[in-house]
């Protein structure tokens, strides 16, 4: 090899380095500026009485989203109208079972009460208790568990260097709008996007090779070296996707991207079972569009109709003979297989049970009465259930 | 083998004997095109062994009633031992031919590309074998006409949802009745090879695909003398990509051959316009006629976004002195059908529909009012192709290597016909694209999603050719005498 191709070559390395450095440093600056956590909030209806007195109130605040790390954060506060901070405190029960109670900060006002934060640990459940008696016209507007500010120290630093590895090395899941994986890191964060690590890894690295080589490397090879430096970084890109695919591989047909329509389909081999082979038309319900399609292809080659949502939409159109099946629950519908019959609004079907689960019936149509005639029998409500 | 054996045997036995032909009609006399061409040829080969397949399939149930799998099967045997005794291609190595000599590094990187695409087409292959029919729009379209045929053994008819209830006794609804066959005929193809429908094995010919997608990627950049190691790259680039990936995996989805058949078109212009190659012309042909027959309405797009390059093509395949007469032509043409179609304030186009202007409204077919909203789309664009990794770098990297294709051809001189011909393609598809995609009736679909990926993955393969050309090292005179139709 020439020495002055071996020469471009050690500093086009060089390049790649000093643009790996580079990006992380940007990147980690850029989240520690921006702030790597964003806060929590709860409102009124997530309050949960669980103890009242006239001089005590105890509320559990629910749902509490799953990993979050208290030492992310550094205070609760609750805003409101006519707030007394020295009746109010939380008590944080974190994941270990350790339990610590906080009270509001002098600083507190009527509007807005403070209670600093200087815990560590995955918090595990929230309740405030309100102490004394109320006073009239105090309401809260919500609670907030409110993160660190953001700001461009060491330690932010450090914390923003991790959390890009973690986003960079995390796995996402099936993409519920599209027939595509969405892969990329936490979407909280553009940041911390692997695609956009990527261009600006190259974008650096073509700027530090072009400074340090284009006084002897010919536009040959620094397009060469362009090229090859793209291909490496698109390479180290896709290592992550690599890995995602590899990993969809071990997954059993419960987890894999199949997972969603498997269940239904096994549902469509028990209907299968006893819808006749002769049936001329079935027509399924079910409160979710995507059962109801699903089923249909399922069922193939019997002809089903999968569009209408509710009985009553479809009650017009059902003739003797026709088949139903029904996904339980369906909202406006009463199921009495044991009688023979289906209620939804004014209209009564007599029918005959062939399929009859907790969550799935199928039914053959014997009559359908769109009148407003009493039902032969009047249900009970233990007669909704369907027969196991 | 439980129909496997067969299956591979109906996905060969099409792709062989269709790239055996098209590898004939496209020969030419230059030996630098002998590799290039038996990978177009295979890339073409595969779409159009796949639709004459269909198209037999059809055939027989529209004349006997049922589909004729062995008959066809039969058909495609005797067709390819028929095409190797006329074409002799093991007579077509030439002894005097040597290739240059590659570098050492070059091997290794060779080396390297060939494993990494082996490692990928093996992981897609264990995936789409193993996923039991996953994607939505396969279901509910493609694959479920597909399998209701092969169980009825018939090509029951299909309506629209409000009027099945009313329709004669076996019609099926389906809210895309009036979607094209070809590609639920293709899954049916499978089906009928295995003799049993399987929900996954069916989707092989998708794999399929995804390797012709490749070789044509790969027969197209050679043809324009880029190195081996770089068109490996970026063949490499292509079949890494995500969207593209998945497309494969969680097969059933029309949008990979609606991008096969572009890259055909495509392509095929690029080589016609850049060095009048005879490849080209059989590229164009399979690429206009497959479009259509594809995925409905986007297609126009496609075509509309290519017509520039379109009509360039025309223009030079017209000998000289015809030149003048043709313009003259297509301006009579135009005028004589402007009269004959416009009437107020509507443009009737035959099967495309009306194009109207109503207080200064312009309304297009399949896009309906022309009122973009760039300001709507510049979000969810932004994080689907640039943060999301379904486009790994792809967009970013074509942005940087059309700035490089537009310094390499204002340095240029005489200009580079097909870095010309790229940068024509790249604003067109540009344009068309963002009018598209800022549609009101577009729009919903790119807020939530549901299209931007999938409607731009057909220039996936055309953009890592502008990467790939923008990157070019070697400075190649394209001897255009040498490779001109004879």
């Amino acid at each position: 090899m020439p020495k002055s191709t071996l020469h471009t070559v050690i500093l086009f390395a060089l390049s790649v380095l000093l643009g790996f450095f580079f990006t992380q440093a940007i990147l980690a600056s850029a989240l520690s500026l921006r702030g790597l956590h964003s806060s929590i909030q709860w409102q009124p209806n997530q309050l949960n009485t669980l103890h009242k007195k006239t001089d005590l109130l105890i509320l559990d605040i629910k749902p509490i989203p799953p990993d979050i790390q208290l030492e992310h954060y550094n205070r609760l506060s609750i805003r409101g109208a006519r707030l007394d901070p020295t009746q109010m405190s939380f008590k944080i029960t974190q994941l270990n079972g350790i339990t610590q109670e906080l009270n509001a900060s002098t600083d507190s006002t009527t509007e807005h009460v403070i209670f600093p934060l200087a815990s560590t640990g995955t918090l595990h459940a929230l309740q405030l208790t309100l102490h004394g008696e109320r006073h009239e016209g105090s309401s809260i507007l919500h609670i907030d568990l409110e993160p660190h500010p953001a700001s461009f120290s060491l330690a932010n630093l450090h914390a923003g260097y991790k959390a890009l590895w973690q986003a960079w090395l995390s796995r996402e899941g099936l993409n519920v709008y599209s027939a595509h994986f969405v892969v990329g890191g936490e979407k909280a964060s553009y940041i911390s996007s692997p695609s956009l690590a990527g261009v600006l890894w190259l974008v650096l690295s073509v700027l530090f090779g072009w400074v340090l080589t284009r006084r002897h490397a010919t536009v040959e090879v620094q397009l060469t070296a362009l090229a090859l430096l793209i291909l490496l970084i698109w390479s180290l890109v896709d290592l992550r996707w690599q890995r995602d695919l590899w990993l969809e591989h071990s997954k059993s047909i419960d987890t894999s991207a199949s997972a969603a329509t498997h269940a239904i389909d096994l549902q469509a081999e028990r209907i299968q079972r006893v819808l006749p082979k002769e049936t001329q038309r079935v027509f399924i319900l079910s409160a979710k569009p995507f059962d109801r399609l699903r089923l249909r292809y399922a069922l193939l080659p019997h002809n089903s109709h999968a569009e209408a949502g509710t009985l009553e939409q479809l009650s017009p159109q059902l003739h003797r003979d026709d088949h139903l099946v029904l996904v339980l629950p369906l909202p406006g519908i009463n199921t009495n297989l044991a009688h023979n019959q289906i209620y939804a609004g004014t209209t009564t079907l007599e029918v005959k049970a062939l399929l009859a689960e907790a969550r799935l019936a199928v039914v053959k149509v014997l009559a359908v009465n769109p009148n407003n005639a009493k039902p032969s029998h009047i249900p009970r409500p233990t007669d909704l259930e369907p027969r196991p | 083998m439980n129909g496997l054996a067969t299956l591979v045997l109906a996905l060969i036995l099409p792709w062989l004997s269709s790239s055996l032909i098209l590898h004939t009609l496209m020969k030419s006399n230059s030996s630098a095109h002998q590799n290039a061409h038996w990978a177009l040829s295979l890339g073409s080969g595969y779409l159009l062994g796949m639709m004459l397949s269909a198209a037999m399939l059809w055939l027989g149930a529209q004349l006997g009633g049922t589909f004729y799998f062995w008959s066809a099967l039969g058909l495609w045997l005797i067709l390819l031992l028929a095409t190797l005794v006329w074409t002799r291609p093991w007579q077509n190595v030439r002894p005097n031919f040597s290739p240059p000599a590659i570098p050492i590094w070059q091997k290794l990187f060779l080396g390297l590309f060939l494993t990494l695409i082996a490692l990928r087409l093996t992981s897609l292959g264990i995936e789409i074998t193993h996923q039991a029919m996953p994607a939505w729009d396969a279901w509910i379209i493609w694959a479920e006409r597909a399998k209701n045929w092969f169980y009825l053994g018939q090509l029951a008819p299909y309506v629209p949802t409000e009027t099945w209830l009313n329709a004669p006794s076996g019609s099926y609804e389906s809210e895309a009745a009036h979607y094209p066959i070809l590609v639920s005929l293709i899954h049916l193809w499978a089906a009928l090879a295995l003799g049993r429908w399987d929900e996954a094995l069916v989707n092989l010919p998708w794999l399929g695909a995804g390797i012709a997608l490749a070789l044509t990627l790969y027969g197209a950049l050679r043809s324009s003398h880029i190195p081996a190691w770089l068109t490996l790259g970026g063949v490499w680039m292509l079949l890494s990509l995500p969207i593209l990936n998945t497309q494969i995996a969680i097969a059933g989805y029309a949008d990979l051959w609606l991008t096969l058949a572009y890259s055909q078109l495509i392509f095929g212009l690029l080589l016609w316009i850049g060095a009048r190659q005879r490849a080209a012309l059989i590229l164009i042909l399979l690429g206009l006629f497959s479009l259509p027959l594809i995925k409905h309405q986007v297609w126009l797009l496609l075509l509309a976004s290519t017509s520039p390059l379109l009509i360039w093509a025309i223009f030079i395949a017209i000998p000289p002195r015809l030149r003048i007469g043709f313009g003259v032509a297509l301006c009579v043409g135009t005028v004589l059908f402007l009269a004959l179609n416009l009437s107020n304030d509507h443009l009737h186009l035959p099967v495309l529909g009306d194009i109207s202007l109503q207080a200064t409204q312009l309304v297009l077919p399949g896009l309906g009012k022309v009122a973009p909203d760039f300001g709507s789309i510049a979000e969810p664009m932004l994080f689907h192709l640039f943060i999301l990794d379904s486009w790994h770098m792809l967009w970013g990297i074509s942005a940087f290597a059309w700035l490089i294709l537009i310094v390499r051809l204002l340095r240029q001189n005489p200009h580079d016909l097909t870095l010309i011909a790229l940068n024509i393609s790249l604003l067109s598809n540009l344009l068309l694209y963002a009018l598209s995609y800022a549609s009101p009736r577009v729009l919903p679909f790119i807020i939530d999603g549901t299209l931007v990926n999938r409607g731009l993955l057909y220039l996936a393969p055309l953009l890592i050719f502008v990467i790939i050309h923008a990157l070019n090292p070697t400075r190649v005179d394209i001897d255009i005498s040498s490779s001109t139709t004879k």
